[in-house]
């Protein structure tokens, strides 16, 4: 062993001591001689003895190597031009392929940065539960197939972390926003709450004071937080004795007991979190719908590890048993044919998995996107190979024929592709890293993600099998073509003939008509996402986003409650209106086009309750003037007013999707509802309909208006909590914010001022993902058009060389110049018309693929099609029109004579 | 040099590895002592051949029995001495005790009548 190590050890050593190595060994020799003062008997022959010396110290195969990429190298530095135009298509596709890639391992395959991240186990359910619930909280998705809900009653989670304890040791978590109050300011961070055994279950270390113990997690314990490294940097600039400090969160005092170590954000690493506190404290700074021991209100989400040695499998399916006995020791309330409720286990290692699943098809279209732009850059450089190869023949012949062998060449051949892609892909590293940032920046909708692509580990990895693969792709069918030569002739015309191409020119025709399919099929996407993204901002939201200011404020997380939280937002919206400049105010309890929304139950009255077959509505509550601050139409009866008091009696405006859905289309003025199941709660007063009012957008410019009513929130105070305020005003917002924040913090400066912007810039937001699309695929596709539009040039340009004999002839005979030019153009033409004929019907099939992602237009839409069909058209003419020009001015006189 | 001498394209490789070692027992030297010490001792029988004896000495050096160093000769030349290294000296112990070994096997074939 060690005699093999110290072998390569020495050989090693000489691979990067060439020059030393010479010398020693000629030395050497010469030594010797010069002792035996000339006599060479015996010797033998000196340069043999030293080249069978060197070849004992030197790797074969790395020196062939070395000597086949010096020899590539040149090659390659003696047409700059082909190599630029290959480095550059190359550091295109590889370096999108990397960008998307860094994406994919940041947002999909990344694990929490814990100890034994494989070990984690989120535990999900499925089915209908007779286990009484409630209303619940987090997130529900559908997963393979199956819809799957993530939350458990708090007692319920309780039981199960004690009966499953053999198996998992399970971790309640939840998590929620609170209210700090730090330096006389007020901001809104981001909480996370977790059992007390937290530091068993993920494991970490925090790199300074302690984790929270199953002691911190008692109700009536004092309450204690743990904070991010992000946080910690931010809002306490790294101080070294943050521990042990208090800070005001909700109005309460809080202790920060440890800092979590860097990198460390949570569970969700696009979401990171700034504290992590015991979920005891839930009912101190949770939402008032989390209650402890409510076995109804389904809020706490559950993530386990296994315990050592125990199967994965075989946890599962105690889980499952347990669940089934805890379900059917309650009465069967289901309707039939309801799937019984069942654990579903997902691994944990990447954390909540709420981004991974939004991320996906995002992911895969820009994933395909970049694939066909390498693929069409492959297409290129292997034409160009060809092409080359075809002008190698002699070489290539010469050196066959004094016996190198065929496999020696292609691996010449080979070596100079890999040359190609290494040096693209080095380009591409480059242009990865701000591409994958541009990427998530045109992606950030509503809230900025938490995630850095960078190029790790993984990321070159992936880079180097793209080179490896790609420099295959593209160079091998051009150096097996290269090396298949007939000697004879090849070293009979001197390489530059006519004869004997035929072979090379299908490859080419093909690989270009290929390109051209490809990119009909990046065309047609971009076409369809930029008509997508069109029609969405040319919709009119049916309420006027323009001059209008937005912002959110959460008093109940400041120590308000009901009335006094009514009454303090009532305030708020009298005191902005008295900003000079403010032409209106009005609030509402959601953000318009926010993604976030409210609905609930409508009964009318005389209604008869029935079990699934409640009918629902989204619901906002809102201040006085709602729908003329905001420009939304009214069609009958009157706006919400000041005289729409707690006090007065419960009004509602609808609008005409409501009044569709409820009354038939007419007569709800002066009609009553209840949102309150009949018989199931305590009764609440009627709500009267006073007007009706245009359908405007709510959570999404996408979604159809849903049947919607809007209250007064002043009317309904135990369900207000979180409102944001619409300031209209011909004031730029900048200018416009301070005085917003001022107004705010002089009526409580405890009550931060959060998601500051205009409507417009809401709305935009919002068409964050079409945006990215359209700009995405139709970037690439311009890109792949032009790199489709170089391919098809190289093989005219070639094609007229080639055939000028041939022209020649035809000029000769009376052909005309423009007969000449058309020839050129329509050749170029026809493999166009080709490539549409094979990438048309593919797009045709693929763009239903994409069917969910688009608005107001059809996967088939012939505009797309037509478009994309033009434009690749177009491409061909304007390729073919510098060869076709140069056809035409051949001189036959010449050209017959070269021949 | 008369027909009592033998090259060492006759002797086997390993036992011109062998012989190498045995040379630089005695200290550090360069390839032409170690022919030289090879052919006198024994007895102007065994003439070790430049082609083998440098394939010899490298190969050697490759597998770490013996380590080559850069010194000035005795008359001011730059040269290349070899000398053995620990693992060398347990191989030469090794081939010795074969070589003991099998030449007396010979030996006692060759004397049978």
């Amino acid at each position: 062993m060690s005699e093999l190590w110290t072998n390569l050890r020495l050989r090693w050593r000489a691979v990067w001591k060439r020059r030393q190595l010479e010398k020693d060994l000629a030395d050497e020799i010469a030594f010797h001689v010069a002792m035996r003062e000339g006599d060479t008997r015996n010797f033998g022959n000196p340069t043999r003895v030293k080249e069978d010396l060197r070849d004992m110290w030197t790797f074969q195969g790395v020196e062939t190597f070395w000597q086949d990429l010096r020899y590539a190298a040149r090659m390659l530095w003696r047409s700059p031009l082909f190599t630029m135009v290959a480095v550059g298509s190359l550091a295109i596709g590889i370096g999108a392929n990397t960008a998307i890639f860094s994406l994919v391992n940041a947002i999909m395959l990344k694990s929490l940065p814990v100890p034994d991240p494989q070990d984690l186990q989120l535990v999900l359910w499925t089915g209908d539960p007779r286990v009484p619930m409630k209303g619940r909280s987090g997130y529900s998705t559908r997963m393979h197939g199956i819809r799957v809900d993530s939350s458990f009653s708090y007692p319920m989670y309780e039981m199960l972390a004690g009966r499953m304890k053999d198996q998992y040791d399970l971790m309640g978590f939840s998590r929620g926003q609170v209210t700090v109050l730090a330096g006389g300011e007020s901001h809104y961070a981001s909480a996370l709450f977790t059992s007390g055994n937290m530091g068993t279950v993920l494991g970490v270390t925090p790199q300074r004071g302690r984790l929270i113990s199953r002691d911190d997690d008692r109700v009536g314990a004092p309450p204690v937080a743990l904070i991010t490294h992000a946080y910690w940097e931010r809002r306490f600039g790294l101080d070294a004795n943050v521990v042990g400090r208090d800070v005001t969160m909700n109005g309460q005092r809080v202790t920060v007991v440890g800092v979590l170590p860097r990198g460390f954000t949570g569970l969700d690493p696009s979401h990171g979190n700034d504290f992590v506190l015991p979920i005891s404290q839930i009912p101190a700074f949770g939402p008032k719908f989390y209650e402890m021991p409510n076995a109804e209100r389904w809020w706490v989400q559950v993530l386990g590890r296994l315990r050592p040695g125990v199967g994965a499998e075989a946890a599962r399916l105690a889980l499952a048993s347990l669940m089934t006995q805890i379900d059917q020791s309650y009465p069967d309330k289901r309707e039939r044919g309801k799937a019984p409720w069942r654990p579903v286990v997902e691994e944990g290692a990447g954390g909540i998995p709420l981004m991974r699943m939004q991320a996906e098809t995002p992911m895969l279209v820009l994933g395909a996107v970049v694939g066909l732009v390498l693929l069409i850059a492959c297409a290129n450089i292997a034409n160009l190979l060809l092409a080359r190869g075809a002008a190698r023949r002699r070489e290539v012949a010469v050196r066959l024929s004094i016996g190198a062998g065929r496999w020696r060449l292609i691996r010449q051949f080979l070596t100079e592709s890999l040359l190609l892609a290494s040096a693209g892909a080095a380009l591409g590293l480059v242009l990865a890293a701000p591409l994958a940032r541009a990427c998530l920046s045109l992606s950030a909708g509503n809230d900025p993600l938490a995630i850095t692509p960078t190029v790790d580990g993984r990321a070159l990895l992936f880079t180097a099998v793209a080179t490896v693969l790609t420099a295959l792709l593209f160079g091998l069918a051009p150096a097996l073509r290269a090396t298949r030569v007939d000697l004879t002739p090849a070293l009979k015309d001197g390489g530059n003939g006519s004869r004997g191409l035929g072979g090379h020119t299908r490859l080419s025709r093909m690989l270009v008509m290929s390109q051209v399919a490809l990119c009909v099929l990046l065309l047609t996407g971009a076409g369809l996402f930029v008509r997508t993204l069109a029609n969405l901002s040319n919709l009119n939201p049916g309420f006027n986003p323009k001059q209008l200011l937005i912002f959110s404020v959460d008093a109940s997380r400041s120590g308000y409650e009901e009335a006094r939280l009514t009454g303090l937002y009532e305030r708020i919206r009298l005191k902005l209106g008295e900003i000079p400049g403010v032409q209106a105010v009005t609030l509402s309890s959601t953000t318009l086009v926010a993604n976030s929304m409210n609905n609930t139950s409508v009964y009318l009255p005389g209604e008869k309750y029935v079990v699934g077959k409640e009918r629902s509505a989204y619901n906002m509550h809102v201040g006085s003037n709602f729908l003329s601050v905001m420009g939304i139409p009214l069609r009958e009866g009157r706006d919400i007013g000041e005289r729409d008091t707690a006090s007065s009696a419960r009004v509602a405006i609808v609008n005409e999707a409501f009044v569709k859905e409820f009354f038939g289309g007419r007569g709800a003025i002066g009609m009553q509802f209840t949102t309150a199941t009949p018989g199931r709660e305590k009764p609440e007063p009627p709500i009267e309909i006073v007007g009706v009012c245009g359908n405007a957008k709510y959570d999404s410019m996408k979604r159809e208006t849903p049947a919607t009513f809007y209250v007064p929130f002043l009317q309904d105070p135990t369900r207000m909590r979180e409102a944001t305020f619409e300031v209209r005003s011909a004031m730029p917002v900048g200018t416009l914010a301070g005085a917003v924040r001022a107004a705010v913090t002089e009526i409580d400066k405890n009550v931060p001022v959060a998601e500051l912007r205009s409507q417009e810039e809401q709305i935009r937001m919002s068409l964050a993902m079409e945006r990215m699309f359209a700009s995405l695929v139709g970037g690439f596709g311009v890109l792949a058009a032009l790199l489709a539009a170089i391919g098809l040039y190289g093989l005219m340009a070639y094609g007229v060389t080639r055939r000028q004999a041939e022209i020649g002839i035809r000029l000769a005979l009376g052909a005309g110049r423009m007969e000449v030019q058309w020839m050129v153009v329509r050749d170029s033409l026809v493999m166009a018309v080709v490539g549409l004929a094979v990438g048309v019907p593919s797009a045709w099939a693929l763009s239903r693929l994409v069917k969910s992602l688009l608005y107001g237009v059809e996967p088939a839409d012939p505009l797309s099609f037509a478009a994309a069909g033009a434009a690749m058209l177009a491409v061909a003419v304007a390729a073919a029109w510098l060869p076709a020009r140069s056809a035409a001015r051949v001189d036959p006189v010449k050209a017959l004579r070269c021949e | 040099m008369g027909s009592k001498q033998e090259t060492t394209s006759g002797v086997l490789q390993g036992t011109l590895d062998m012989l190498v070692l045995k040379a630089l027992v005695r200290g550090p030297s360069h390839g032409y002592d170690v022919a030289e010490y090879i052919l006198a001792r024994s007895g102007d029988v065994l003439r070790v051949e430049e082609g083998a004896l440098y394939p010899a000495l490298h190969r050697l050096e490759l597998r770490g029995w013996i380590a080559g160093e850069w010194g000035v000769s005795t008359n001011n030349r730059r040269a290349k001495f070899y000398k053995l290294t620990a693992a060398g000296r347990k191989q030469l112990a090794v081939e010795s005790t074969n070589w003991a070994r099998m030449s007396g096997a010979v030996a006692r074939v060759m004397e049978a009548s």
